[in-house]
């Protein structure tokens, strides 16, 4: 049975929901087996937490051992297989997203349309279908690969038909980020009554409720210090020690917004400038979380547009600037951005169009301009060119 | 890496075709045709006789030339479809060993695998004459519909023939393929394919060089053999009526009709009206008899407007699990020899409101498909993905003889699904988890595919445990499926290893059995 270390909050000091929500199901008296059945956390999950409390000192076990682990593949970056690092990379990264909402999985907003379901679709099976590495040396990242197409092909037949996407959508807004997992209704269903079983005893209770309020006191505060890290850090564990109280949830996606924010800007300074693909794709990532709580931020909107076009994503780039457009159109920067990409994706007459725009808005700033010329130039080069 | 060839092993006509400086070919025999007869026979001396050359001496060896052995693999003994051919084929078809069909010619018996193996290895050395190198990387044909056993007997003929089977892919699928490589644009297609044995339609969506297949039906057991068949038929009535001969157990007379009957057919495609000529058919006290008659396009229309309208019905039930009308199909694709027929072509143009597209020629299509396949999973020439879909609902039985589908047909391979089940009896400590496939809701009607027993589930009442049964195909059609006790988290799993009609080891020894027939290799 795994149980607590005394000064266990120190040595596991910045957990997720579910690692949270984890630590606080930890009695000494559930087994492990228990602890996987009774947190609603993945199976594997709760495997790698454990293992690393258990390293890291918070948790010991007493008594029983800890079981067979599912997936005994693990390991990392193998520069012996038949796939370019960047590409095991972004499979790993990808797979540690597999239980994002499932039109974030797919890249597209919650109001996209069939099509757009669609294309996002075939361009994601275009990278991650196991038939593009037919026959390839792929050591464990065999597995990870049909594991995200099953995914990705999942979220497009949930997304497609219109029912179940409206009952994604109900599912979404009504429960906290980390829960969005809305596989089976069975599961959820069995796992009720699994906790109906684990009840927790009144005294056990009070202390838990107690320790929340505790908690995100903290949060506040930190917050107020703008210290977000550690303020979603503490709001996590509130929501671990009581999930019963709405309002901590609430307050949870304020706090994660300013948390990835802060985050992803770290990782773009930390890149120092240099062409970082991977901080920069985590730091794109990071913000398509920051857009799923704030939908209507349109910095956010222009900083994604700008990492996406970094990245060479065109496609992701355009509905981004796009986007930042809508919401702010009186913002010279954002109209540059949508700018760049669309000169990027061949389409030279929009871009002018955009940089125009961008031109008029802050005719100090010299570089609409010199796009504009540029691209003109080029169009008096190749004559009879359109768009 | 030597090259993949794609092979269409059809019910009569069989096809080979290969990618060369980066176009697909399809590779003419040396007889110079593109497609070959899928006969096999052994001659009056013991020769083995393969495609043209079977076809040839048909007539004069009746009982010795096989033909449409791809209606028959896979299939069980006592099944309706393999009643059917006993009963109409003129060569001899026994029980074997393990309940499957096999074909007796001359002394011999054949398992269906290899009589394909024996087709499947003749285009083997078509290509490898004509590329002059080795050949050992293919992709299959199947139609749409065949199920486990069916596809896994394909591809144990393929390594019985020295082939390394790469995939196994659905005819329309191919097609499809065919058709949409290089067209940028995004629309829906329709494939009607109507071959020599076998029916398939699959609905599929082409865009961004992403062909997925959206839906897929079809019947494994219509094609142009029964409408030959039909034909036959009606002359077997007229010529009884002239002349008071029954011709019906004259395998020598039977198979000369056949052959009439399938000429006329195909004359009746371009003519109003055609002879069929057969002296000497029969003979009786009063001396030889004639076979004379001519036959409308009319006629052949009216004998056989019902098999072509009962396509028609797999085409609708397949536009409804693509949810889709017949007006949201941007262009129909007509695949197999079948649909030349003019009656095929106004029937399908009727249903769609839509002339069908011509540009793909019916009979080569397929083979074109399944070697672009073959480019796609080995090199990077080829920048096409394809989705295909699982034709047939996989589940379990359950305790009432029902079948519960899990997978349902027409779900994007690789796929994982699961649901919980439970007990049914208090104390019961063991389940018995059945795979099947197939699409009737009583168990019995579907084929097993695999069984596995759960047991040490905790002491409960009946309905409390709770079981959670997944399944798992993936890329390459492999079916893998586990049963969890959720409470104790023990679980048993299988590998559903597809069963063909024949073991590993009788595969496997077909295979040395046949390497005889290899091409020497050229120094």
């Amino acid at each position: 049975m795994p149980q607590l270390v005394p000064g266990w909050e120190e040595k596991a000091s910045v957990l997720s929901t579910e690692e949270g929500f984890l630590l606080s199901r930890i009695d000494g008296e559930t087994s492990w087996a228990g602890l996987r059945a009774v947190s609603g956390v993945a199976s594997e999950r709760v495997d790698e937490c454990l293992e690393r409390w258990l390293q890291d000192g918070a948790v010991t076990l007493a008594a029983l051992g800890r079981p067979v682990r599912d997936d005994p593949a693990g390991g990392g970056i193998d520069p012996s297989l038949d796939l370019s690092a960047e590409f095991q990379e972004r499979i790993l990264a990808f797979e540690r997203g597999l239980d994002r909402p499932y039109h974030v999985l797919l890249g597209v907003s919650q109001d996209a349309d069939a099509r757009e379901v669609k294309r996002a679709y075939f361009r994601l099976s275009k990278d991650f279908h196991p038939d593009r590495y037919f026959g390839r040396e792929l050591g464990h990242f065999g597995p990870r690969l049909d594991r995200i197409f099953k995914k990705i092909a999942l979220a497009y037949e949930l997304l497609q038909d219109p029912s179940t996407r409206a009952e994604l959508a109900r599912s979404l807004a009504g429960q906290p980020r980390g829960a969005s997992n809305a596989g089976s209704s069975e599961k959820r269903r069995w796992l009720e009554r699994m906790r109906r079983q684990f009840q927790i005893p009144e005294e056990i209770l009070a202390e838990r409720k107690f320790r929340a309020r505790q908690l995100c006191e903290s949060a506040l505060v930190a917050g107020h210090q703008k210290r977000w890290k550690e303020a979603a850090a503490c709001i996590r564990l509130a929501i671990a020690f009581d999930p019963w109280t709405e309002a901590y949830k609430e307050s949870f996606g304020d706090i994660q917004v300013e948390v990835n924010r802060q985050r992803a800007e770290e990782l773009l300074s930390e890149a120092d400038g240099a062409w970082d693909a991977r901080s920069r794709s985590e730091a794109l990532a990071l913000y398509d979380e920051v857009l799923h709580y704030r939908p209507a931020d349109a910095e956010a909107h222009g900083r994604a547009a700008q990492l996406a076009l970094e990245l060479e994503d065109f496609e992701r780039a355009l509905e981004y600037a796009e986007r930042a457009c809508e919401l702010s159109p009186e913002s010279a920067s954002h109209h540059f951005t949508r700018g760049r990409v669309l000169r990027r994706r061949g389409m030279r007459k929009k871009a002018i169009e955009a940089f125009d725009a961008a031109r008029r808005l802050d005719p100090e700033d010299p570089r609409a301009q010199e796009e504009i010329r540029k691209l003109r130039q080029r169009s008096e080069r190749t004559p009879g060119g359109n768009s | 890496m030597s090259r993949v060839i794609g092979i269409d092993l059809g019910t009569t006509n069989s096809c080979v075709a290969v990618i060369d400086g980066g176009k697909p070919i399809v590779i003419p025999n040396p007889g110079g045709y593109k497609t070959t007869p899928s006969m096999f026979a052994i001659s009056q001396d013991g020769k083995r006789l393969v495609g043209h050359l079977a076809k040839r001496q048909a007539i004069t060896n009746a009982t010795n030339t096989i033909f449409a052995s791809k209606r028959l693999i896979g299939r069980r003994f006592d099944s309706e479809e393999v009643r059917r051919s006993v009963e109409l084929c003129p060569y001899s078809i026994v029980r074997g060993e393990n309940d499957d069909p096999r074909i007796g010619i001359s002394d011999k018996t054949f398992t269906c695998p290899e009589i394909a193996a024996i087709l499947l290895r003749d285009m083997k050395n078509v290509a490898e004459e004509y590329l002059g190198e080795k050949v050992s990387d293919a992709v299959i044909t199947v139609p749409a519909h065949f199920n486990d056993t069916q596809r896994q007997c394909t591809k144990d003929a393929g390594k019985i023939a020295g082939l390394n089977v790469l995939r196994i892919l659905n005819e329309p699928t191919a097609a499809a393929l065919a058709y949409g490589i290089g067209r940028e644009v995004e629309e829906k297609i329709a494939v009607y394919d109507l071959g020599g044995g076998t029916f398939d339609i699959s609905i599929v969506e082409l865009g961004e060089g992403v062909v997925e297949v959206l839906a897929t039906n079809g019947n494994t057991f219509l094609g142009g053999e029964d409408l030959d068949l039909r034909l036959v038929d009606h002359l077997l009535k007229e010529f009884e009526a002239q002349e008071g001969i029954d011709l019906r157990h004259d395998a020598m007379a039977l198979q000369r009709l056949k052959d009439a009957a399938e000429k006329a057919k195909c004359d009746l495609s371009a003519m109003q009206t055609t002879e069929v000529n057969l002296p000497f058919i029969a003979n009786d006290a009063s001396g030889p008899r004639h076979l004379n008659l001519s036959v409308e396009r009319e006629t052949l229309e009216e004998l056989v407007r019902d098999v072509v309208e009962q396509t028609l019905g797999c085409v609708s039930q397949c536009l409804d699990d693509a949810q889709l009308g017949v007006e949201d199909v941007d262009h129909v694709v007509l695949v197999g020899g079948q649909t030349r027929m003019p009656l095929v072509q106004k029937l399908v143009a009727e249903y769609f409101g839509k002339r069908p597209h011509r540009g793909v020629s019916p009979d080569e299509v397929v083979a074109v498909g399944a070697c672009i396949q073959g480019s796609v999973l080995t090199t990077d020439e080829t920048d096409v993905l394809l989705l295909d879909v699982t034709p047939l609902s996989l589940g379990i039985a359950t305790f009432d003889g029902h079948f519960a589908a899990l997978i349902p047909r027409n779900s994007t391979v690789p796929v994982m699904k699961s649901h919980v089940f439970t007990t049914t009896r208090d104390e019961q400590s063991a389940v018995k988890i059945r795979v099947m496939q197939g699409e009737s809701t009583l168990a019995a009607d579907n084929d097993l595919l695999g069984e596995f027993i759960l047991n040490s589930i905790p002491p409960a009442r009946k309905g409390e445990p709770e079981i959670e049964v997944a399944f798992d195909i993936d890329a390459n059609g492999i079916v893998s499926v586990s049963a969890r006790d959720l409470a104790t988290q023990s679980e048993q799993s299988i590998t559903v290893s597809a069963r063909g009609t024949l073991s590993e080891e009788e595969v496997e020894a077909l295979g040395r059995e046949h390497a005889e027939f290899e091409l020497p290799e050229e120094k």
